[in-house]
């Protein structure tokens, strides 16, 4: 039996077009969370998702019913970030980090937080590519590890096993700056 | 290392991660907690509302679709708005094709040749040029021809879609002007 949004696309492909609002309000917060986190930026972080939705959208007849939505929805995303994240690169060396959300932080408690967040996107960055995207999506966008397999074309186990040496890689990378701080 | 245990323990909903009940599933929670933390603390916030716009962009699919059935049997009367979009349509559709054709030019290719104009060797060999296939060529068609058919979501998603051609074009002048030789 397909999940809530595999059934409600399978409606959209059929003409009941109303359906994908349904869609966009249930997925946007993950998808956006982690294009944030990939990309570094917010302002291009909706564009990419909006870009993704608009595919989609527009490839409705094209959806596999064999395959789940949220799989397919995730690989448009990764690679509209991937394609971004490179067109980023070659305008101009982008520092690491979240820049803008400190810039904009207003309070103490704000700036704490968009510090922490500038803080894990850099270990983020220091680690494998794959690692960092499995953890991301797992994280941020909450998918099981079978959806980060096929949104990374590998299996389960291999989404896994990003997931875990890439946690692995994190905390010994913090307890490494822990102790060369005291 | 436990494997149901990490499984449950590595998700971004900290509510739902278990405790552990073995001196294994401890050891592993310990070895993961520096990272578990930095990703809590520094997870990207949500920020965006795309469901506004998908529900008048779906409004104005449904409201096309009777007109569009109705304009095949009965033959289409003026209509000034309709024209008057048809013609800032137009407009957009020629000035976005040509500043992405001149900054093609400019990059030092002819695009109804295929020939590099290019003479400094040099600066060639750094210029990414582009390639269209057909089904490219198909797709840049369909969005034009969907400016003939405008209404304010039909624009911004042809805008969008021709956007990605702009990025490409800019991308590669902005490349070409930080490889070029002085």
């Amino acid at each position: 039996m397909p999940d809530q949004d595999t059934a409600d696309m399978l409606r959209v492909k059929a003409g009941e077009i109303d359906r994908f609002t349904g869609l966009v309000a249930r997925n946007q917060s993950a998808m956006f969370r982690y294009a944030q986190s990939r990309l570094s930026s917010r302002g291009l972080a909706e564009d990419v998702v909006q870009e993704t939705f608009l595919a989609v959208f527009e490839a409705r007849h094209a959806f596999d019913p064999a395959k789940s939505f949220r799989g397919w929805l995730w690989t448009i995303l990764v690679n509209r970030c991937k394609g971004a994240w490179k067109k980023r690169q070659n305008i101009a060396a982008t520092p690491l980090g979240e820049k803008e959300s400190t810039l904009e932080a207003k309070t103490n408690q704000q700036l704490e937080q968009a510090e922490e967040r500038e803080h894990l996107a850099k270990q983020l960055y220091r680690l494998p590519v794959e690692q960092a995207d499995a953890i991301r999506m797992r994280f941020f966008g909450n998918l099981s590890f079978a959806e980060i397999g096929e949104a990374m074309e590998c299996t389960p186990s291999t989404a896994k096993s990003r997931v875990r040496y890439g946690l692995e890689k994190l905390a010994t990378a913090l307890r490494v700056e822990q102790e060369s701080q005291t | 290392m436990n494997d149901r245990f990490f499984e449950d323990l590595a998700q971004g909903d900290m509510a739902r991660r278990p405790r552990p009940q073995t001196p294994e599933e401890q050891a592993v929670l310990d070895d993961l907690q520096p990272a578990l933390a930095l990703l809590d603390r520094g997870a990207p916030v949500n920020g965006i509302n795309l469901v506004p716009f998908w529900t008048q962009k779906i409004e104005e699919e449904l409201q096309q679709r009777p007109a569009m059935s109705e304009a095949t049997r009965t033959r289409p009367a003026g209509n000034g708005f309709l024209t008057t979009w048809r013609v800032y349509a137009s407009y957009a559709a020629v000035l976005i094709v040509g500043l992405a054709l001149g900054t093609t030019a400019s990059l030092g290719w002819d695009a109804t040749s295929r020939k590099s104009l290019a003479k400094d060797p040099s600066v060639h060999a750094a210029v990414p040029v582009p390639h269209y296939t057909e089904e490219q060529q198909q797709w840049m068609f369909r969005v034009l021809d969907r400016l003939h058919r405008p209404s304010h979501a039909t624009l911004q998603l042809a805008a969008a879609e021709l956007a990605v051609c702009m990025n490409c074009h800019e991308s590669a002048l902005r490349h070409r002007f930080a490889t070029a030789q002085p």
